[in-house]
């Protein structure tokens, strides 16, 4: 009997056991649920435009238009310079493959394109509209091919994966050669050109639209065509010429005849997509809400500012007396090139204690003399136009530019220029638009006041290309590619060097450094550190670094 | 779930099916035997009739005489009365009830009318009676005390009592006492008829029990490393949770704490790091429940009857994938036999900040200002008539006295224990209070439990232990920082200034007017403390209930059902004297905010293990433990925050008349299959074998990864018991022990193996200014992602002598881990920064030495003590692809935040201290005059600019000889980790006094302290900002000897150097405590039954160079950052009165 209970007890516990190891399968696989395993991502439309999202957002990063983009990596040029004594840093060329500022552009950059790999990897998954597909196709297309023209623009040869990352072990890939990234960028944003909805569709510039494609396709076709490449510059610059007339052609977009309100709208959430082609959408800044896609605009690259109901700015950038003697009337007052006395601002914030009530005020502007050119903060965006309120100290909610009509224009001149080894009258037109509207003048209206003089050579309307776009497009993070695209950035930070070492008061000498750190090596960022150490098929780093 | 169901269905089914028979006393000499024999021994026959009837028969072992065969055949229908009346007094052995199923055999009569065992049936008469009672030093009477005539086999055992009766046939007779775990007595019986004696324990713990994984040996059986915490040693600290006396107590074991706050994390490391990522702390298994991150607050110390600490592999591989930091096991207090005693614990106790740092006064203070900032600082002081001199005579405030106040601690625990041979119970509870040394900090606890025992039946054994707990933490870190160094507090109690050069009162403003907010964030830190609110309460639920089958007398079936429902909730409010509640400061542009925090960690247990112990013989003896478990738990993490609430709200109850901001819920389940075997043989009781194995299966990781083997082996030699040890008569034991295993460590988050898209607010964009949900990929698919490995061996000798006065216990071992969990950074162009890669060795060696001596023993006065010593020493033996070391910094200010301050190097310890090496100051003789200006000799090497350095500044060694000193000459430092460490107890016991005492150290680790970058020389040169007083001493024309750096001359900002890295070796006397036992005739008619008054002392004295607060720091503690000390929380010096009560 007792012998028959331990066989009893026996079964039960072998049953136990057979049945414990066939269910533990089961029984081991927990499901997530505050995160989506990417396999059962993408079912829907707008988990797809959710990633879509996620690949804008990239935009705003600190690393890129949040703030370095313009600043700690734009700010040391022939324009402007970094307004604090400092020897170290991307802003006055003393870097190096180590620099968090080059390293964290990189992976920002490469996070964008391998979300947007991770979307075409998925484009086909979720049912819904098919046109809403190609949309969301074409945006992230362009998107990253943006991201890449960073890249190439920036480093040269880059290592350019078109599908998504798999698995942590896949560690190797190799670079590619610069002019296949350009075929590779020119070939996708024209099919994005094919896909995407044209800026009406939006109405608000913060979406990729048809002529936004267009106006960057001109830009990266420049860029193909300028330095460092010496092969068929003739056919880019006429591409680009297409691409710019395209965008001209289409009809939708003019100048703002202020040049001052572009910028306003910007600090005001307000659109002008006439205009303001593309934009980086900053919202809110922290306060009162979670959201955190807010950005630096106005408080890095303001008019320095202690008072936050102003607006506070640490006004780390700068004007060069080169920048501000180029605008028309140099020893006056007010410019009439109205471009000037809003890009460069006329006054600072003073902070004085009032004696009888011992509260100290921030908000006094007081008026530059001619004289003090250095001393002058970036005003292009104010914060005392900014809507929010309360504001913030750092974070703003102020757009950034990407591509403005004005730069479509001088693109066009340029290629123009360059298409016909001459300046024509569509070269002329275009660059005088630009400078009328800068006057306040009607823009298809002959004004002498604002035109270019007739009759201009090759290189002097070229000259005149290069100064133009200073004067339209400074502090907007263009300027540094472009002096190095021409071929022309070494000599032009050396000249700029000799003369603020030279006319520069004592107090502002060290806006030379930069100018004298450049090298030739700088035309390239070198490649992080923890790419060229963690990525075993990189292979070189970038000449001098 | 359903799965979960049937288990339970189970374990009832096994329950009821052996529900209680008759098991009457009385009845049982009718219970029918089958007997079959055939010239069968005795022994075997007695054996099958104890299988049988379910009864025990204890017999002197002489009663049974193995030569002699019986034959035997009767059938089924034997009762047991015919069994002993016919069979066994046919051998001449007769029997006597004894107890429930206990039979009594003795020899009937032997040739010469004695008996040979020694237990005299009522038929011998010898000449006297002698009587008596055995009792302990503590006046407790000992039940079992083995009492002999000397050269007689005559000999008794004392009952539960103490009470014993034995028959002396010669009035010369002397009487031997023995009893296990005390000193041997004899006495002479002459005359006397009744003689009570008094037996002394000795310090011996071989025949402990240790309660090791799934089972429990005795000490000298035990084939792994595994050390017991003395439970009594360790009580008498006045503490609130056992892991705060733990450090110094065990060898191996490393505690410590971040500082001295109230329910400060305790960091508990076995062994040395294995892993650089991963956590480092133990397994605990709480009553056989397996924990990986308990709050030890949660058990009252009172409550803890035993702690054992697994160290070696063969020890933790039981416990497969969770065993590689060691385990550490806790068993609760059971009720005990007996009439129910009630025990009342109470203790109160005073604390008291250890040290505080002289800081500038007035003079000094001013004197600074005045060559720092010499205009603003003239213009702030040198007002209102008052000269430099001035200050000399104005008071200083002291920040640091407003900061500290004396603390407080008490305890007050209450248990009712006791039961009888059936039922046994334990009903206690606790309400511990403690005011911490900090203004608005503290630590109460209020917790609960009831533990009961039932046996149901001669099979069935079933209980249940619950507990409760309510905790409630208050406080908020002084470390904390938020960016900047100059949010944490002690930033602002030592930096506030001393004194204003108005008449302004700095004591009712909540910022100091002249300090500039936007880049210094110091705050009143009195009414910041005051205001600010930082709540953790924690509810812990416990309950654990068993039920132990025994199949057959060898073969038990243990089944387990435990939950662990662990709730925290965290309250923060910050109303507008806070930091980040003001709107006037940079951090408040939120205004008034708070939030409540709930994480809910719940989790569930089952085990099944079958237990099979036989002693085939003499000389072999098995014991096999195998079984299955399943585990499973869930964090739930999920609450509610808002800022921008209005004034009239003064507390988290108002958080909805705010702006709601996101508080990201996280979800993570995770369950655990696993099953495990354990084999123990023992041969001819001198070479002990275990092996084990655990295989594990974990949700944690992808399907093919799920299942890990952790096997391991041991084997131990009692030299002790072989012939040649036997004339060694010093030698009381002596065994050798070796073992080798693998075990594993998967403390990471569940799901990291699978590719995630999440939808974080940080991806959303915004279109049209309306902001867009964006998502994104955040984890890349790792299939192969598996569990860290650790294999180790180790080898021990444990040593007892002179009649186990002196115990030695030695073990070296080595681990290997393997497999490391490291987030790996990746190559960029991946698009996500870092993954969850297996990469990466290290390696841990290190030495154990303990000894525990009896150095006096009489019988009034006896003193023992213990002393443990531990060395590791770590390695990293490979990191990531390529990767030659790994660079950290700590997060306690933006601006240190790209200088690191770790490096972990191949070939080197996990972590050591880099930076640049320190020369004292530039001296004159550095510099050559100028025109009246100094400047710096051409072969004398500089930082920064040559021109701008001046005799005094901080001068730092040039390392790569190029004549900069630059990030180039940053070498190693300092070295974080101990040579070693130890503790050394001492007992003494004269009469009814008792006294203890406790040193602990750790010699040869270096401290970095941060606090003397910013405050001796002020490195960050901030303006008014206090200094401590050793700042006082600076390099200066007139003290030109000073190898402290001129003011202004603390050289680049961002730069550590071995001027702030410290010897933090220390020596504590941690723990003393004075008692006085009551004696019983002192306490009679007040109805207590023992009392024991004291008074202890905790953190009483310690020796240190160091010259911050305590050397047991590490305020941003992890295993590649240890011991950095900025901001912390000082440690009190506890001084309690306290007593033991018995009723």
């Amino acid at each position: 009997m007792k012998s028959k209970m331990n066989i009893r007890i026996g079964c039960i516990l072998l049953l136990a056991i057979v049945f414990t190891v066939t269910s533990c399968n089961k029984f081991l696989s927990t499901k997530p649920t505050t995160f989506i395993p990417e396999g059962n991502y993408f079912q829907t439309a707008d988990e797809l435009n959710n990633a879509l999202t996620g690949v804008y957002q990239i935009l705003a990063s600190t690393n890129l238009y949040g703030e370095n983009i313009w600043c700690l990596l734009g700010s040391g040029t022939d324009e402007s310079f970094y307004s604090r004594n400092v020897t170290i840093g991307t802003q006055v060329y003393n870097y190096n493959s180590s620099t968090s500022n080059i390293g964290g552009l990189w992976s920002d950059l490469y996070t964008g394109i391998d979300r947007a790999n991770l979307l075409f990897d998925n484009i086909n998954k979720p049912v819904m509209d098919s046109g809403a597909r190609a949309v969301a196709k074409g945006e992230a297309l362009f998107l990253r091919s943006y991201y890449y023209f960073l890249l190439v623009s920036n480093w040269g040869d880059v290592p350019m994966p078109l599908h998504a990352s798999t698995s942590p072990d896949s560690i190797s890939f190799p670079k590619t050669a610069s002019k296949v990234i350009y075929s590779q960028i020119i070939s996708d944003m024209t099919t994005a050109d094919s896909l995407v909805q044209p800026i009406s569709y939006w109405g608000f510039p913060g979406r990729v639209s048809k002529t936004t494609v267009e106006g960057i396709l001109a830009r990266v076709c420049l860029f193909r065509a300028g330095y460092p490449f010496t092969d068929s510059s003739a056919y880019y610059f006429a591409q680009s010429l297409n691409w710019s007339n395209k965008v001209i052609n289409s009809g939708i977009h003019s100048l703002n005849p202020s040049y001052s309100q572009i910028f306003i709208n910007q600090c005001q959430n307000l659109y002008d997509i006439k205009e303001s082609m593309w934009e980086v959408e900053f919202n809110g800044n922290g306060i009162g809400s979670s959201y955190t896609t807010y950005g630096w605009v106005g408080s890095a690259n303001g008019i320095a500012c202690n008072d936050l109901t102003v607006g506070y700015s640490y006004g780390f950038m700068n004007t060069t007396a080169k920048l501000f003697n180029a605008y028309a009337g140099s020893t006056l007052l007010t410019s009439p090139d109205t471009r000037r006395d809003w890009s460069i601002a006329p006054f600072s914030y003073k902070s004085y204690t009032d004696s009888a009530t011992g509260n100290i005020d921030s908000t006094k502007m007081i008026p530059f003399t001619i004289s003090a050119v250095y001393n002058r903060n970036v005003g292009k965006w104010r914060r005392s136009y900014e809507v929010s309120s309360p504001k913030s100290k750092n974070n703003t909610p102020i757009n950034f530019p990407l591509l403005r009509y004005a730069d479509v224009l001088l693109m066009k001149a340029e290629a123009e220029n360059e298409v016909n080894q001459k300046p024509d009258a569509a070269a002329y037109d275009a660059i005088n638009q630009v400078r009328r509207r800068a006057y306040g003048f009607p823009v298809n209206i002959a004004n002498a006041k604002s035109d270019l003089p007739a009759g201009l050579s090759y290189l002097a309307f070229q000259q005149a290309v290069y100064n133009e776009r200073m004067l339209e497009l400074c502090f907007e993070g263009l300027r540094r590619n472009d002096l190095i695209r021409w071929g022309i950035f070494v000599s032009t930070m050396k000249t700029l060097a000799n003369q603020i070492t030279t006319t520069a008061p004592a107090a502002y000498q060290y806006a030379a450094i930069a100018g004298n750190n450049v090298q030739q090596k700088h035309v390239l960022f070198p490649i992080p550190i923890s790419e060229m150490s963690l990525n075993p098929a990189i292979g070189s780093q970038n000449y001098g670094w | 779930m359903k799965f979960r169901i049937i288990l339970l269905a189970f374990s009832a089914l096994i329950v009821f099916t052996f529900l209680p028979r008759d098991s009457n006393a009385q009845a049982v000499l009718n219970k029918k035997v089958s007997l079959t024999f055939d010239n069968a021994e005795l022994r075997k026959v007695l054996e099958s009739v104890e299988k049988q009837a379910h009864i025990r028969f204890v017999y002197s072992p002489n009663t049974i005489d193995d030569s002699k065969k019986i034959s035997f055949q009767h059938g089924d229908s034997i009762t047991l009365k015919s069994f002993f009346d016919v069979l066994l007094s046919g051998s001449g052995i007769a029997y006597k009830i004894i107890g429930d199923n206990k039979f009594l055999l003795f020899i009937a009569k032997d040739k010469k009318g004695n008996t040979a065992d020694g237990i005299i049936p009522e038929t011998t008469f010898p000449l006297s009676t002698v009587t008596g009672t055995v009792k302990d030093s503590m006046g407790k009477p000992l039940e079992g005390v083995t009492v002999k005539v000397k050269n007689r086999n005559i000999s008794t055992i004392s009952d539960k009592d103490g009470h014993y009766t034995i028959k002396v046939d010669d009035a010369n007779a002397t009487l031997s006492y023995s009893h296990v775990g005390y000193a041997n007595k004899e006495k002479n019986v002459g005359a006397s008829t009744s003689i009570d004696v008094l037996m002394v324990e000795i310090a011996s713990t071989l025949n402990e029990v240790v309660v090791i994984g799934y089972g429990s040996v005795k000490k000298k059986d035990l084939t792994g490393a595994v050390s017991k915490v003395d439970m009594s040693d360790l009580q008498k600290a006045p503490v609130r949770s056992f892991d705060e006396a733990l450090a110094g107590r065990v060898a191996g074991v490393q505690v410590s704490s971040a500082d001295g706050q109230p329910g400060a994390t305790v960091n508990i490391v076995i062994r040395g790091n294995n892993s650089i990522t991963q956590d480092n702390s133990p397994l605990y298994v709480i009553d056989g429940f397996p924990i990986e991150n308990p709050n030890n607050n949660i058990i009252d110390a009172s409550e803890i009857e035993s702690i054992e600490i697994l160290k070696d592999a063969s020890a933790t591989a039981i416990y497969g994938a969770r065993g590689a930091n060691g385990v550490i096991i806790i068993t609760t207090k059971k009720g005990k036999k007996g009439t129910p005693v009630i025990s009342f614990e109470p203790y109160y106790g005073v604390q008291k900040n250890l040290k505080e740092i002289p800081l500038m006064g007035s003079y000094d203070f001013v004197k600074y200002q005045l060559e720092l900032s010499p205009t603003n600082a003239a213009a702030t002081y040198l007002v209102n008539g008052r000269t430099l001199d001035s200050y000399k005579t104005i008071p200083a405030i002291n920040w640091q006295d407003l900061m500290f106040r004396n603390g407080s601690i008490a305890n007050a625990h209450l248990a009712i224990t006791g039961g009888n041979t059936k039922t046994k119970y334990s009903i206690s509870g606790s309400a511990f209070g403690q005011n911490g040394i900090i203004i608005n900090s503290g630590y109460d606890r209020y917790q609960g439990r009831i533990v009961l025992d039932q046996v149901v039946n001669h099979k069935l054994k079933v209980g249940v232990n619950i507990n409760y707990s309510n905790l409630s933490q208050n406080g908020v870190p002084p470390s904390a920082v938020n960016s900047s160094l100059t949010t944490a507090l002690m930033y602002s109690v030592w930096g506030y200034r001393p004194v204003t050069g108005d008449s302004a009162n700095l004591q009712n403003l909540l910022f100091d007017p002249i300090i500039d907010g936007t880049n210094d964030y110091r705050i009143n830190p009195i009414i910041s403390s005051n205001n600010q609110l930082l709540h953790n309460t924690t509810n812990a639920f416990v309950a654990n209930a068993y039920a132990d089958y025994s199949i057959t007398n060898s073969l038990k079936l243990r089944i387990t059902l435990g939950t662990v429902r662990d709730k925290l909730r965290t309250d923060v409010f910050n109303n507008a004297n806070t930091l980040t509640g003001n709107i006037n400061s940079a951090y408040g542009a939120n205004g008034i905010n708070g939030s409540i925090t709930y994480d809910n960690n719940n989790s569930w247990l089952n085990e099944n293990t079958l237990s099979y112990i036989k002693k085939i013989n003499d000389n072999n003896q098995v014991n096999l433990v195998g079984g299955c478990t399943f585990q499973g738990g869930d964090e739930k993490i999920n609450g509610t925050s808002a800022n921008q609430l209005p004034p009239s709200v003064t507390d988290v109850s108002g958080l909805n008349k705010g702006t709601q901001r996101v508080v990201t819920p996280i979800e993570s389940p995770w369950t655990l299959a696993s099953f495990l075997a354990r084999a123990n043989y023992t041969l001819l009781s001198k070479y002990l074998f275990t092996v084990s194995f655990r295989a594990d299966g974990s949700s944690k990781f992808a399907p093919d990864k799920r299942w890990g083997y952790f096997p391991s082996g041991a084997f131990a030699w009692r030299i002790s018991n072989e012939k040649f040890a036997k004339r060694f008569t010093w030698l009381s034991d002596a065994k050798l022990r070796t073992s080798y295993g693998v075990t594993g460590n998967n403390r990471i988050q569940p799901f990291q193996y699978l590719a995630s898209i999440y939808q974080l607010i940080g991806d959303d964009y915004s279109f049209n200014n309306t902001p867009a949900d964006g998502s994104a990929e955040n984890r890349l698919e790792n299939p192969n992602l598996n569990w860290e490995t650790t294999s180790q061996a180790d080898i021990g000798l444990d040593v007892s002598i002179l009649n186990n006065r002196i115990d030695i216990t030695t073990d070296y071992y080595r681990k290997v881990t393997s497999n490391l969990l490291l987030n790996a950074h990746l190559p960029p162009h991946i698009g996500i920064s870092s993954a969850s890669k297996n990469i990466g060795e290290v390696q841990n060696e290190g030495f154990e030495f303990s000894i525990n001596t009896v150095n006096i023993q009489s019988k009034t006065f006896r003193w023992s003590s213990s002393l443990n010593i531990s060395f590791n020493r770590n390695k990293i033996i490979s990191l990531t692809n390529n990767q030659e070391s790994l660079l950290t910094s700590i997060a306690w200010d933006n601006g240190y935040g790209n200088t690191p301050l770790y490096v972990a190097k191949i070939g080197q310890p996990m972590a050591q201290i880099i930076g640049n090496v320190w020369d004292g100051v530039y001296q004159l003789k550095d510099f050559n005059e100028v025109g009246g200006k100094y400047v710096l000799k051409n072969n004398i090497p500089y930082y920064g600019s040559r021109s701008a350095i001046q005799p005094g500044f901080i001068k730092y060694r040039d390392i790569n000889g190029d004549g900069i000193i630059d990030n180039n000459d940053v070498t190693v430092i300092g070295r974080p980790f101990p040579k070693h460490t130890g503790g050394f107890t001492n007992n003494l016991k004269y009469k009814n006094f008792d006294l203890n005492f406790f040193f602990q150290w750790s010699y040869g680790n270096d401290i970095v302290n941060l606090n003397r970058l910013v405050f001796d020389g002020n490195q960050p040169a901030r303006t008014n900002l206090n200094q401590f007083a050793s700042y006082v001493n600076r390099w200066s024309m007139d003290n030109p000897n000073s190898n402290i750096y001129r003011t202004g001359g603390g050289g680049p900002t961002s730069t550590y150097s071995s001027r702030i890295v410290e010897d933090g070796s220390y020596l504590r006397l941690k723990t003393v405590a004075i008692g006085y036992n009551l004696m019983p005739s002192q306490l009679k008619g007040s109805g207590i039954k023992t009392l024991r008054v004291y008074v202890s002392g905790q953190n009483l004295i310690t020796w240190t160079k160091y010259t911050g607060y305590d050397p047991e720091v590490s305020s941003y503690q992890s295993a590649l950052t240890p011991d950095a000390d900025y901001s912390p929380y000082p440690r009190a010096r506890t001084l309690t009165l306290g007593a033991n009560l018995t009723f």
